[in-house]
């Protein structure tokens, strides 16, 4: 097996603050997730993330491609978003027929290979040596068909594929990774991944944060907006706070309809500091800490609730409370 | 004894194959034999000259690289991780070991299998005289580290585990008290009804009911169709219209219902394997599983331990695609001596409630019909098609399904 050439271990430390020039928001792996990513890159084989919406399953072959190649990483990572119509192919290449057959009535001679286009994991393998490996995310695989993760065993095992189009087909032709990329994919379970697929990949489940590192995500997030609301320490841990006793709760209740994630908390601090500053002395909603209490200006004990709660019962059903 | 060292690890394999619903294949142990000789996800020292090594296996850390080869999805995890704690607490007491080996032992006759296939936990044997060592701290190095020697690349490391719990061990290893010992957990005889007792396998049930993926044609199509569009050309000599592929999408929601209490007990299992492949067919997305006991009533219950009430208003508004199918598992009574008229009412009272919203609905009845007779699910079957839970009835429920 070729190993990659230097190996640098995924440390997580270029992104753990917010990144101005490369505008990257921070993003704070666990110490399993990292570990899980050591492994899969070590054994060659893809790294599928599942968890809840919004815990930072995309977000992590970003920052991957970033501690590897620092500000040039936009060339060697690859990213294919999943939709219900995505198939296989299209993230291997695509093939121009009209083009062609419009090219042909015209009589414009072109090289067949102008036609066809590679798509993320076909320019991946293009991309990958064991200098520099590629990255190459795939989004919410549980989107697409019940048979596209089948159809994409083969090539993700043998690190290459045919364009029967072009004639680049075979052991010797094909299109072929002179190093596998690594491959991270997501899924949110909405549909059962096949057991022939499950079975070459390498598995991490992202758990909602705790505490420490959601206090450390919110100060990134702060810290990223543009008028970088100065919160202070106790009040973002305070906020956090509130939010977290609202997820536990929301999370144990079986009529919840979607539990508020990582993104969610994000935006309402957002709301919260942006309140928390205005100029307009109507619109202020000032924050302030009372006994290890989070106090609002306003009274409210959960203001701005539509930024958090995203059905119309799960609102109802807490604004009532409130 | 004398199994090759190659086993590592291959008891925890082989039981989490044997007794959990993960599918695991052979190249997922070998995965983890390849982990262990590169020292992959094993925690690392620095030493005195500043260079990394592989320090002393954590359990943790054990745990955590076999699930991250293994535990293909969160909802295992709790089994798994009894599993492991069964199979950690076996490498130290090594004479269980030895019993459960000898249970698992193919017959003398047989052919000796090759390296890295026996299915026998070859490598805890092989523990025990390493477990002996006085001067060995608790932990797990797979490598050969504590002897001053590195594994090289071709040799699979060997293991040797705490000794601080063998104190029952010993016993036994010197032929004391091996009659009184309580068996393991493991050794036990399973329950009679276990996943094997489907009148058919989950292949041929999945093939069966692969039909009940409904899809529809959505106008808004964005892909192009080359192949009629080619044709069209053919005929016409030029292209007039481009031809769009149809778009599929799922139109049905599979609302299954289980009763899982009293006499319904007895069917948890192969009924659990049921509703498993049912939703894999169709899509977890696609299908939802609820619990009662006996009929629904006003509630139906998100888990088998009824613990997590939903109105039934709700449950039916929850599922928004445009057609339902209610799939009802229960014996309607059918183990009663007699037909139960607050039964017959209060499942017609709640089909009432739901007819409006559901297209269709299949009863899964696990007593043979001649049971039916007399009791509460004859008349049951009347207000809903009921089927045996024979091979002959689960292949008819998509055909009932296909001919709406």
């Amino acid at each position: 097996m070729i190993k990659e050439n230097p190996y640098r271990k995924y440390t997580g430390a270029p992104l753990r603050e917010f990144n101005p020039d490369a505008g990257l928001d921070a993003y704070i792996p666990s110490d399993g997730l990292k570990k899980a990513v050591e492994i899969a890159r070590l054994l060659q084989r893809p790294l599928l993330l599942r968890g809840e919406p919004g815990s930072g399953k995309t977000r992590l072959a970003e920052a991957l491609a970033y501690e590897l190649y620092g500000d040039k990483y936009r060339d060697y990572y690859f990213e294919w978003h999943i939709k219900s119509t995505t198939k296989a192919r299209d993230g291997l290449y695509t093939f121009d027929h009209l083009g062609r057959l419009h090219d042909v009535q015209a009589f414009k001679k072109k090289k067949i290979t102008k036609y066809r286009r590679f798509g993320p994991l076909g320019a991946a393998f293009r991309k990958s040596t064991p200098e520099t490996p590629a990255i190459v995310l795939i989004d919410e695989i549980d989107k697409a068909d019940i048979d596209f993760p089948n159809d994409l065993l083969r090539e993700l095992e043998q690190q290459r594929f045919d364009i029967p189009e072009t004639g680049e087909a075979g052991q010797e032709k094909g299109i072929r990774a002179a190093y596998p990329p690594i491959v991270i994919i997501t899924s949110n379970d909405e549909k059962e991944l096949p057991n022939a697929f499950l079975r070459r990949c390498i598995f991490h489940y992202l758990e909602f944060p705790g505490e420490d590192t959601l206090v450390d995500i919110a100060r990134q997030k702060l810290r990223s907006l543009p008028n970088n609301p100065e919160l202070e320490e106790d009040i973002v841990r305070g906020l956090v706070r509130k939010f977290e006793a609202k997820h536990k709760e929301m999370r144990h209740d079986p009529n919840v309809d979607k539990v508020p994630s990582t993104s969610e908390l994000l935006d309402w601090l957002q709301v919260v500091a942006f309140y928390a500053f205005h100029k307009d002395p109507e619109s202020q909603n000032k924050i302030r800490i009372d006994e290890d209490r989070i106090v609002f200006d306003d009274g409210s004990e959960l203001p701005y609730p539509g930024v958090i709660l995203k059905s119309f019962d799960d609102y109802r059903r807490t604004v009532g409370e409130i | 004894m004398g199994h090759p060292p190659e086993l590592l690890f291959y008891g925890l394999f082989d039981r989490l194959r044997k007794q959990t619903e993960l599918s695991l294949s052979m190249d997922q142990y070998f995965l983890l034999l390849q982990a262990f000789r590169n020292h992959y996800g094993q925690p690392m020292i620095t030493g005195e000259d500043g260079k990394e090594r592989p320090a002393r296996w954590e359990e943790a850390d054990l745990r955590f690289l076999c699930k991250t080869m293994w535990l293909t999805h969160p909802r295992f995890e709790t089994r798994f991780d009894q599993i492991f704690d069964e199979y950690m607490e076996m490498l130290r007491r090594p004479a269980d070991v030895v019993r459960y080996e000898k249970q698992q032992a193919p017959p003398a006759e047989e052919p000796e299998p090759g390296p890295g296939m026996d299915g026998s936990p070859a490598m805890n044997i092989q523990e025990g005289p390493r477990a002996e060592r006085p001067d060995q701290k608790p932990g797990f190095p797979l490598d050969s580290e504590p002897d001053g020697q590195k594994a090289s690349d071709d040799e699979i490391p060997q293991i040797f585990v705490d000794i601080s719990k063998r104190e029952d061990a010993e016993g036994t290893a010197n032929g004391e008290e091996e009659e009184d010992e309580e068996p393991m957990a493991i050794d036990r005889h399973p329950f009679i009804f276990s996943d094997k007792y489907l009148p058919l396998n989950s292949r041929r049930l999945k093939h069966y009911w692969q039909h009940l993926r409904r899809f529809s044609d959505r106008s808004d199509s964005t892909e192009i169709d080359v192949k009629a569009t080619i044709d069209t050309l053919y005929y016409n000599g030029f292209i007039d219209r481009i031809a769009w592929l149809p778009q599929k999408e799922y139109t049905a929601h599979f609302a299954i219902i289980v009763d899982n209490e009293g006499s319904m007990i007895a069917h948890q299992a192969w009924v659990e394997s049921l509703v498993r492949t049912i939703r894999e067919t169709v899509g977890h997305k696609y299908s939802s599983v609820h619990y009662f006991y006996n009929y629904p009533g006003r509630v139906l219950y998100q888990d088998p331990r009824h613990t997590q009430p939903v109105d039934i208003g709700r449950w039916l508004r929850k599922m928004d695609q445009p057609h339902i199918f209610l799939f009802i598992i229960s014996d309607g009574g059918a183990t009663r001596w007699a037909a139960g008229n607050d039964r017959i009412a209060e499942w017609g009272a709640f089909f009432a409630r739901i007819d409006r919203r559901i297209d269709y609905k299949v009863w899964l009845n696990p007593m043979p019909r001649a049971r039916w007779e007399g009791k509460s699910a004859l008349y049951l079957s009347l207000m809903a098609e009921m089927v045996e839970a024979t091979e002959e009835g689960l292949s008819r429920i998509p055909e009932i399904i296909k001919h709406l």
